[in-house]
């Protein structure tokens, strides 16, 4: 409750009239200085009572014109209020977005209330990913005297999700051919009891009977069994690289861009499967994010957070600043540890200031990738399948990376972006991309090639199919009259 | 009925309001012998000034007057229009027990502070539960306000 000016004046009437009555003896003066002082109690209570029943009959309605949008884009919020019918306060119900939006000035998004229903509609720019919470729209009430204010979160709280923005034309396969299963499904190779068919094989001494397959038998006129693929809940490492390096391409469509689209993508297909799923995140010093697999639904807002939040880090600017002295990794963990379960009005305004630092987990000065995926696949269990998402500029640490990752029974699926695709001007030289597209693919084929390794290409469609189709065309130059009767 | 909207605050004298300064006026006027022109001017003081300042103003009257100028009933009459003049200030939408309201707490305080001179206390120790009473109760409805619309810990 603010009291306003008009009750601090009346405030200091009584006071001069009650130490005018005691400085004079007069009696008659401090009566009236009571009388004054118990009006000033009665107006408090008469206020306090008209705004719990205004707050309990007050009908205030926020929507969103959209609950899920893309950073940069707009939504729509509206606000509907009907007021009480029997209120003696002027109200005011004002709508708190989040910060860091943009738009949507104050006078927007208040609505006065003047009618018995009145509705604003304002729109507002989320410049920037992540969970945001639109707060309970704040009642403003003023008594019809005009000496207290009072300021009430009535409704409910709105949430939003602001998903980065993400590349368009998304090519993941294998030498320009797109691959046709969804990410995060992979077969267990291996047979047993399951629901997915998986091959007929000639029945042998030992088989159970229940397991021959008599359509099978009666076709190739021998008994067979059918065998089913080995239903199996495997853990899965993402391994995504943001150094430096990941940095290239064009705004929105940096290599670091696509790369969280595949790791999104696997986080999103394993949220369905409700299966395990860890995430470590490498810069150019050593790993920033270690989030051991999990599957629980925080688990995977979390992990979603976590790669929304991903930019490209350094080794000197960034990592050092985040680094200073003055308050070392720990601290900062704890701090933002801390400061994530304070809702007071200090934690929720220094919370994104820690959320938004980006510190290392572990430090590591040489081939950062293959270090962290040896050092976090120690601690997974041998069947682990390990996503790699990551550029072609260092293949050595690469190669090391996937030979860690397939220690024992571990997959590895590996998704490079080429270099040459999201270089600026990369394509002026269509000779010369295709050259270095084919050196890439090279050397994803010799990864493919090893055991228990899929090895794929991502970038952007349309610049790929230059690459190819021009090569095409040369080829067709080179050797005319081939295919032409 | 008149409203006027000063730099302090925006009542309004509604009819019982005109009624009760008038009855306090016609007690002060009547009563007061050679200094009935008071009564005069707590009438001009009520159209200049808002009812709040007027009660403020009415009782600076009353010290003016010599106490043993009025009578114990001329007294109650002052004081009851000037009381009725300040119930209207609060009822331009008020219903019933909006009144009962302003007349509990004023009753309240005054008695507490009337009963402490009554029962020997000084000026100043009557200032001091004025005081202590007005603060405990404004208090104790801005906390309840508080806790009932949860506004504990927030910056509001």
């Amino acid at each position: 409750m603010e009291p306003s000016r008009r009750y601090w004046a009346i405030v200091a009437l009584v006071a001069f009239l009650a130490v005018g009555g005691a400085a004079i003896r007069r009696k008659t003066l401090i009566v009236g200085a009571a009388v004054l002082g118990g009006w000033l109690l009665a107006q408090q209570f008469r206020f306090v009572r008209g705004l719990r029943s205004t707050v309990g009959t007050v009908d205030i309605e926020q929507t969103l014109s959209q609950r899920t949008v893309t950073a940069g884009d707009s939504v729509t919020v509206a606000l509907s209020v009907t007021k009480p019918a029997l209120t003696t306060l002027d109200l005011a119900v004002t709508a708190s977005p989040p910060l860091g939006t943009t738009g949507g000035a104050e006078p927007d998004r208040t609505v006065a209330l003047g009618g018995q229903e009145t509705t604003t509609a304002f729109e507002l720019s989320l410049p920037v990913a992540g969970e945001f919470e639109f707060d309970r729209p704040r009642l403003s009430a003023t008594d019809a005297l005009g000496l207290f204010r009072a300021v009430v979160p009535v409704g409910t709280a709105e949430s939003i999700t602001v998903e980065p923005r993400a590349p368009r034309d998304m090519h993941i396969g294998e030498a320009g051919d797109r691959i046709a299963t969804g990410l995060g499904e992979h077969t267990s190779d291996q047979r047993g009891s399951g629901l997915e068919p998986a091959t007929v094989r000639q029945y042998t001494a030992g088989d159970d009977v229940r397991r021959i397959d008599w359509k099978a038998t009666a076709r190739l006129n021998h008994p067979h069994v059918r065998e089913f693929e080995l239903e199996t809940d495997p853990t899965t490492a993402l391994f995504v690289d943001h150094r430096s390096a990941m940095a290239t391409g064009r705004d929105g469509q940096t290599k670091l861009d696509y790369a969280r689209e595949v790791a999104l993508a696997f986080v999103n297909s394993a949220r369905s499967l409700r299966s395990r799923v860890g995430l470590y995140t490498v810069g150019d010093a050593g790993t920033t994010n270690a989030l051991s697999p999990h599957s629980s639904a925080e688990h995977y807002r979390r992990l979603r957070r976590v790669l929304g939040d991903l930019r490209p880090i350094g080794t000197d600017e960034t990592a050092s600043r985040t680094l200073r002295p003055r308050r070392t990794t720990g601290e900062t963990s704890r701090a933002a540890a801390s400061l994530a379960d304070d809702e007071s009005p200090f934690g929720r305004t220094l919370r994104p200031y820690f959320d938004a630092r980006t510190s290392y987990v572990h430090r590591i000065a040489d081939q950062p990738l293959a270090r962290t995926v040896r050092q976090q696949s120690l601690q997974l269990n041998d069947t682990a399948w390990s996503i790699i998402v990551t550029d072609d500029t260092n293949r050595e640490a690469i190669r090391d990376a996937v030979t860690v990752g397939r220690r024992g029974n571990g997959q590895v699926m590996v998704f490079l972006t080429p270099s040459t695709l999201f270089e600026a001007g990369g394509l002026a030289d269509l000779k010369a991309a295709y050259e270095a597209y084919a050196s890439f693919e090279s050397f994803r084929r010799s990864l493919s090639s090893l055991e228990r390794v899929s090895a794929f290409e991502v970038g952007p469609g349309r610049r790929l199919s230059a690459v190819l189709s021009a090569q095409s065309s040369r080829r067709e130059r080179a050797t005319p009259g081939r295919g032409s009767t | 009925m008149s409203e006027r909207r000063s730099g302090f605050v925006t009542v309004s004298h509604g009819p019982v309001g005109v009624l009760g300064v008038i009855v306090a006026a016609s007690a002060l006027a009547v009563t007061a012998d050679q200094y009935g022109l008071v009564g005069g001017a707590l009438l001009v003081l009520a159209v200049i000034f808002p009812p709040p300042y007027t009660v403020a103003l009415g009782h600076v009257l009353l010290v003016a007057l010599d106490p043993n100028g009025l009578s114990p009933a001329a007294l109650v009459a002052v004081e009851a229009g000037l009381l009725a003049s300040l119930v209207d200030a609060s009822a331009s939408t008020a219903r019933g027990r909006d009144a009962v309201a302003v007349l509990t707490a004023v009753g309240l305080v005054v008695g507490v502070v009337w009963g402490s001179l009554r029962l020997g206390a000084t000026h100043w120790t009557s200032v001091g539960l004025l005081a202590l009473v007005v603060g405990l109760g404004s208090y104790g409805l801005h906390r309840y306000e508080l806790v009932r619309f949860d506004l504990v810990g927030t910056d509001k």
